[in-house]
């Protein structure tokens, strides 16, 4: 249940941010790493693994 | 570090996504505004959540694309698999699915890797897969975790010279320590990465020497050292 929630909210996000999230904490890629991967800005990266988590609490209903 | 530029490392410091000099430059920032401070903790709270909702079992489909995948890859003759009685079978899937399900995982992430952005959409799907199996690899090493001594538990998938190291539930450590894995071999030991000393659980996928036998945890001054300088707490074989 709680798997098909995060799911749920991953599929909120944009396809940046949810990419970025996944290779980052799922992959353990840096954030510079991942930027090379996804062809994508290291600053655009940064900001979309923030404002991803950001919604991802939002949706999620934790972190208060 | 000035304030705005920090602000934008708290997501990637968050998913424990920082290299060793931008952690320090955010941890130092960090002392000195409540403000960052505050959204760090929420940020971690969510990446808790993501941590703690792996399933417990992986979705039929995505089972069935992991023995699409081994009879594939690992190209077990199916004769073979018939001749066995139904324990045996479980057995052998679970050991096989581990293999299977890391091979295909750091298989696509390879793609990713060296994919252009011109290429990127088509891309979409491999990297939808590849998250899932990861969670499936994640998923089968953590039935074959072992707790480590003074807390937390570790699990490690080897295939083809690569490990797929799981640690989980690890005790927040002082400021200044971490967590340091090490592939032990019967000719020392060699640093296999650093888990932040508050990180609760990372993955870290591993390239061993031929004469790797196990993977081992220490806890050592932040920054890691170049040789353990304390117990060994944690230690998993390689699964060959
Ligand atoms: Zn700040």
């Amino acid at each position: 249940m709680e798997y098909e929630r995060l799911r749920r909210c991953l599929q909120g996000l944009t396809d940046l941010q949810r990419e970025s999230i996944s290779l980052a904490y799922y992959s353990g890629y840096t954030y510079r790493e991942v930027a090379e991967m996804l062809a994508t800005p290291v600053p655009t990266v940064k900001t979309r693994m923030r404002d991803g988590l950001i919604r991802l609490r939002d949706c999620l209903g934790v972190g208060a | 570090m000035t304030s705005p530029e920090a602000h934008t490392l708290i997501g990637a410091y968050a998913l424990d996504a920082l290299d060793e000099a931008d952690r320090a430059r955010l941890e130092s920032h960090l002392g000195d505004c409540p403000g960052c401070a505050a959204e760090l903790r929420e940020l971690r709270a969510v990446a808790t959540t993501m941590g703690g909702a792996v399933p417990m079992t992986p979705p039929a489909s995505l089972r069935a694309a992991v023995l699409r995948e081994i009879e594939g890859t690992a190209q077990l003759p199916p004769r073979l698999a018939d001749r066995r009685s139904r324990g045996q079978r479980r057995a052998t899937f679970l050991a096989i699915a581990a293999g299977a399900a890391a091979v295909v995982a750091f298989a696509a992430l390879g793609v990713v890797g060296a994919e252009t952005i011109s290429q990127r959409h088509q891309l979409a799907d491999v990297r939808a897969q590849a998250a899932d199996l990861e969670t499936v690899a994640s998923e089968v090493a953590a039935q074959s975790a072992r707790p480590m001594a003074g807390g937390g538990r570790i699990a490690v998938v080897s295939v083809a010279g690569r490990a797929f190291v799981d640690v989980r539930e690890l005790p927040d450590l002082p400021a200044n320590r971490v967590y340091q894995l090490w592939a032990a071999s019967p000719k020392g030991v060699e640093s296999a990465g650093i888990v932040a000393g508050n990180a609760g659980r990372a993955h870290r996928l591993v390239t061993l020497s031929k004469e790797a036998t196990a993977v081992k945890v220490t806890i050592e001054p932040a920054g890691g050292s170049k040789q353990p300088t304390s117990a060994v707490i944690g230690s998993a074989p390689l699964s060959g």
